[in-house]
């Protein structure tokens, strides 16, 4: 049986969320930088800059689910209602960021490689990736008992975050259109200081974006549960 | 000096509109599903005081 919720009652007043405000004008001053203040790539052209969405959305996506499956295996040694509670908070933020990374790869793609898609190894694996995370939604949606909702979730979210490593290492082990990493690798960022800093401003951004969405996310579990203990007592 | 706009602008316009509108949406989804969820919570707590065991819809 989960443990019932530690959590006090979920506040009930709907404010303006300082945080997401933040994190909105990160995400803007990422977007006017990567527009204005930085340069455009000789070989790619402004196409390029596509990468300051794409990459931070892919970053933020494995962030997503590796700590989906991290507060899973949490969950099912502590039976802490709070971590079940955060996973699906986490998967579904996790899953608005890879759609954006399926949507902006091709768009770069086109361009620059001359297709839409391909299917090798990397683009792949991210688009089973997704596919695995929302199934994981959709089994939450069909499950109505708390308990075993939780632990179903957190089996299925610790064996789709096994596919992070596959998908970040695919690069290296197989043969791929895609491009190796260039920032996180064992050598020094191959960037110029320019593009390097609008990448890392968006990495702060998106990751921004990300905890301001599921911390909104979770209050929205935790009003629900409360909603649901009133219902069924 | 104005740089030239290479010709795939269309892509890297399309890539922003289309990431940046994603991210709206989901905002808007989290403020209206939160907003839900308060106005039924305050049903099941007014009822709960009130005596009725009526089930909010």
């Amino acid at each position: 049986m989960a443990r019932a919720s530690h959590d006090a009652t979920p506040s009930l007043t709907t404010g303006l969320d300082g945080l997401m405000l933040l994190a909105v004008l990160a995400v803007l001053a990422t977007v006017v930088r990567a527009a204005e203040f930085t340069p455009i790539e000789a070989n790619q052209g402004i196409a390029q800059k596509i990468f300051y969405l794409h990459a931070p959305a892919a970053w933020v996506a494995f962030l997503a689910f590796g700590l989906v499956a991290i507060s899973g295996a949490l969950y099912l040694w502590l039976r802490d209602i709070r971590l079940d509670r955060f996973a699906e908070s986490s998967a579904e933020v996790g899953v608005v960021f890879t759609t954006v990374v399926l949507i902006t790869g091709p768009l770069w793609g086109k361009p620059v490689w001359g297709t839409w898609w391909t299917w090798d190894a990397r683009l792949t694996l991210t688009l089973f990736l997704w596919f695995v995370y929302v199934g994981y939604l959709v089994l939450r949606g069909a499950l109505e008992d708390r308990a075993a909702r939780a632990r179903y979730a957190a089996v299925l979210g610790i064996l789709g975050a096994l596919l992070i490593p596959f998908i970040h290492l695919s690069v290296y082990l197989v043969h791929t259109l895609h491009p190796q990493p260039i920032v996180l690798k064992p050598s020094r960022p191959s960037l110029p200081n320019s593009m390097l800093w609008t990448l890392l401003l968006a990495f702060v951004a998106f990751t921004l974006l990300y905890i301001a969405f599921v911390r909104q996310r979770y209050r929205l579990a935790s009003l629900r549960d409360a909603a649901d203990a009133l219902e069924h007592e | 000096m104005m740089q030239p706009v290479p010709q795939n602008a269309a892509y890297y316009h399309a890539a922003y509109v289309a990431a940046l509108a994603i991210y709206a949406a989901y905002a808007l989804s989290l403020r209206i599903r939160g907003n839900r969820a308060v106005e039924r919570l305050r049903t099941l707590t007014a009822h709960r005081e009130s005596g009725t065991t009526e089930r909010a819809p």
